[in-house]
């Protein structure tokens, strides 16, 4: 066991460095250049361009910045002056977390119960509506949906804040919102593997022994039907932890999501380089935990 | 019975959709973005310019349009126009240290620092040697500013112009102190214990991204004008969202130019102030992307037949709601020497603000003539945009009418907002839809719309050359009587109207939509309501 994960560790390390010399290169392919406003002159262009290093050649740039990364340092934005990668992560990425979190455990709850009950009743009434549900969940775009309800919700029942971010009513729909996704994919692939186990001999078994259909269920097709929802767990807390562009947009929430797509379109180096980062840390981090837990529950996939 | 029951629902949706919070001292406002930065050095965007306006007091200030003192008291210019000796009162940072003529120096000598970089160091190049000591050419000592005495202080303009004064009403010029910027360096002005004002508020709690509190500066010269106790900007607040707050109490004050979102206000009895804001173009660039859409470009009457062929009141119509279709430079609400300035200075050729096709096809005519070209060798242009809906809609119109009108085919090229800079950098474009701010003082000011065409200006993007336009741009700049000034705004607007530089569509309105009870006294064209010296009705 201890070899796996000291394996796994080191691949996971190579990744992140990998990551991180392709996005340093790929961001200095992009066409423009921070610095380049036509209300600024240039000669003063070129002042700004040589405080943040940019005014060197590219490795010489690409060899300081892994330097610093080694010692911990992911630099200084360049649009938001005078603040570093850092702090922006620190701040935004707990509001992302807490919101990605509510959802995660909202949409892992519901999307499990639906699968459930989609292969229990299988091409019965249940399982198509659910499954309705589940095609419009995946179908309707954050978008089209948060809009809608935060129309019905906050304006024409006030029953909920329009916007904001703070307070557990304006957690609500935001968190629905992101998580309606996540429910809709969960119900699929649940579904399919209860369908899976219920064909097994074991299954049969238990259920011709006389064992109760709910013990059957949380017995013997649940505990089996899980081990392959696991796989998919990693990247998946990654991607709702690290915030919605548009979700945090739609509800007013001050997450990192945004960050993500404005750091490209303003050339914002060390943002993007440092949010890609903590991204790929993050997802290669979750996968590996993910890795650690397969392995441990299953023991197979250790030994291959 | 049913009356009863339609004239209950009537009146719970009348209480539901009316403005419900009465004004108080405190407003909430929408704020569309994050400020990038409150350093009045690297202050650049919307955003950021209020919060800085709010927040410090330069030695002018500008309120309800007209230059009024700020910590400097009075000022006496010298007869050559270039010297202004500014007479300090006594006054306080707002933690009640005291606030002097050095403070001042410094804050000026530290925006044109070379090391520094700082990205609004050229607003201080109106000073004599600013610009070769930022750029390592000059000593410090021999820039324009001298503080005589505690409370005196004097600054040596390059020019003599009407427009220093006003360009020391600029947030570049705000005053920082001393310690707290040496201290904290860059990061000075990122968050709200990292910066110091003198303004009419100051900063209470700044949550990035989220909600900023700013409290009335007890120690601001001028507390008395202030009524707000309190003001709450409520960040990445815009559009749909805004609506839905203002609605829904949550919000006071917010900013629109899209009649989408205005006029539902406008139905739910809020409160509208709105003014001009920017001019909107489709640029030429008249040296072309290329030699072939060059040559074109820069023939007059080929330019002309462009501007005829466009129909401004039905893009204003379809495309471009809520805004006015321009027939000159100048906008109505620009002022003059006592009136506006489109009385005292009327225009006989006006852009057209319907196509006037016949017309436009007689230039293109006389071009291809002059040109010894045919219609089937124009070349087809490109026209460059940030890649947003708004630009993308209103560039498929212009490509509509030119070619109907004209036969001339167009090619959008949408980009990001750095590429698209980029581009027009290296002048990789032939039209470039954008809008231009109206100016500080006038279309002549350094920051307004005539000096995008100055050819002394190694910045100026678009190629154009005219050297009585530039001779009349120099005029303007340095007038120190306002007639002189509007004398040269004038010809230089009719210079601009014939020989068209730049496809002007139309002028921006902005509207601010207000609770009742709170009345707005002043608004910047840059940047919107003056919330500090917002106004409670009794």
């Amino acid at each position: 066991m201890v070899r796996y994960v000291l394996k796994r560790v080191l691949i996971a390390l190579l990744t992140v460095f990998t990551l991180a010399t392709v996005t340093f290169f790929l961001s200095k392919l992009l066409p423009g250049d921070p610095f380049m406003n036509e209300k600024i002159p240039t000669s003063v262009q070129e002042k700004q361009r040589a405080y943040y290093g940019l005014d060197r050649p590219v490795t010489e740039q690409y060899l300081i910045y892994m330097g610093n990364l080694v010692q911990g340092d992911l630099g200084t934005s360049i649009k938001y002056v005078g603040r570093s990668v850092w702090d922006i992560i620190r701040e935004f990425f707990p509001v992302s977390a807490q919101l990605g979190l509510i959802a995660l455990v909202f949409a892992e709850i519901v999307g499990l119960l639906f699968g459930i009950l989609c292969a229990q009743y299988r091409n019965r009434w249940p399982d198509y509506v659910l499954m309705v549900f589940a095609i419009l969940g995946i179908a309707l775009p954050s978008m089209v949906i948060g809009p809608l309800i935060r129309y019905l919700f906050g304006v024409q029942l006030r029953w909920l804040p329009v916007g904001g971010w703070g307070k557990p009513e304006q957690m609500l729909m935001p968190a629905f919102v992101l998580g309606l996704g996540t429910i809709a994919g969960n119900t699929r692939s649940m579904r399919a593997c209860m369908l899976a186990v219920i064909t097994q001999d074991y299954v049969k078994t238990a259920r011709a022994k006389g064992m109760s259909p709910l013990r059957v269920v949380m017995k013997h097709e649940l505990k089996n039907s899980l081990v392959p929802m696991l796989a998919n767990l990693g990247p998946m807390i990654a991607g709702v932890l690290m915030g919605s562009f548009v979700v945090e947009q739609i509800f007013v929430i001050p997450g990192l999501g945004k960050h993500f797509v404005n750091a490209v379109s303003t050339l914002d180096y060390p943002l993007i380089m440092g949010l890609t980062i903590f991204y790929g840390t993050f997802l290669v981090v979750m996968n590996l935990l993910v890795d650690i837990l397969y392995g441990w529950v299953d023991p197979r996939i250790r030994v291959k | 019975m049913k009356k009863l029951v339609s004239l209950i629902l009537a009146l719970a949706m009348l209480v539901l959709t009316l403005p419900a919070l009465a004004a108080g001292t405190t407003l909430t406002w929408a704020r569309g973005y994050e400020s990038t930065s409150l350093d009045p050095a690297e202050s650049a965007d919307d955003e950021s310019n209020n919060i800085v306006s709010y927040l410090t007091e330069g030695l002018v200030r500008i309120l309800e349009g007209t230059l009024v003192p700020g910590i400097a008291e009075s000022w006496e210019i010298s007869d050559a126009g270039d010297v202004c000796t500014f007479h300090l009162r006594q006054s306080t940072w707002s933690d009640g240290t005291p606030l002097n003529a050095q403070d001042f120096v410094y804050s000026f000598m530290r925006l044109i620092d070379p090391e520094a970089g700082h990205s609004q160091a050229a607003t201080g190049f109106c000073v004599l040697n600013a610009e070769a000591y930022n750029q390592g050419q000059a000593a410090p000592e021999d820039v324009g500013y001298r503080a005589v005495d505690d409370y005196t202080l004097e600054v040596t303009f390059v020019s003599s112009g009407l427009e220093n004064l006003y360009l020391l009403a600029d947030n570049a010029f705000r005053p920082v102190k001393k310690e707290l910027a040496e201290s904290l360096g860059e990061t000075y002005g990122s968050d709200a214990d990292k910066l110091l004002g003198n303004g009419p508020m100051k900063m209470e709690s700044w949550l990035h991204e989220s909600q900023m509190v700013l409290v009335k500066n007890e120690n601001y010269w001028n507390r008395d004008a202030i009524q707000m106790e309190k003001l709450v900007g409520m960040c990445n607040v815009s559009g749909d969202t805004a609506v839905e707050m203002m609605m829904t109490d949550m919000i006071d004050l917010a900013s629109f130019s899209d009649p989408t979102y205005y006029t539902q206000l406008q139905d739910l009895g809020f409160d509208e102030m709105t003014y001009t804001n920017t001019d909107q173009f489709i640029h030429i660039n008249q040296n072309g992307r290329n030699e072939e859409t060059g040559r074109f470009l820069s023939n007059v009457n080929f330019r002309r037949a462009l501007s005829l062929a466009i129909d401004r009141t039905a893009m204003v119509n379809t495309v471009m709601q809520g805004q006015t279709p321009a027939n000159r430079v100048i906008d109505p609400d620009a002022a003059g020497l006592e009136g506006r300035f489109v009385d005292e200075y009327p225009v006989e050729n006006t852009i057209n603000v319907t196509a006037e096709p016949e017309k436009a096809r007689e230039y293109l005519a006389l071009a291809l003539e002059e040109l010894g070209a045919t219609e089937d060798q124009i070349p087809e242009f490109s026209m460059l945009c940030y890649d947003t809906q708004g630009n993308l809609t209103k560039l498929q119109a212009v490509q509509d009418m030119l070619l109907t009108v004209l036969g001339i085919r167009c090619a959008i090229d949408p980009q990001p907002i750095q590429q698209m800079i980029a581009k027009v950098y290296s002048s990789d474009f032939d039209f470039w839809t954008g809008g231009m701010a109206i100016g500080t003082v006038d279309a002549a000011s350094p920051d307004g719309v005539f000096a995008n065409w100055d050819v002394n200006d190694p910045d100026a993007l678009f190629g154009y050359g005219n050297a009585e336009y530039a001779a009349l741009l120099d005029t303007a700049q340095q007038a120190s009587d306002l007639k002189t000034r509007l004398d040269a705004v004038a010809a230089m607007e009719k210079i601009f109207i014939d020989e068209v530089p730049t496809l002007l569509l139309t002028w921006q309105t902005q509207h601010v939509m207000v609770r009742p009870g709170y009345v707005i006294t002043s608004v910047d064209a840059s940047f919107g309501a003056d919330l500090a010296f917002v106004q409670v009705q009794p």
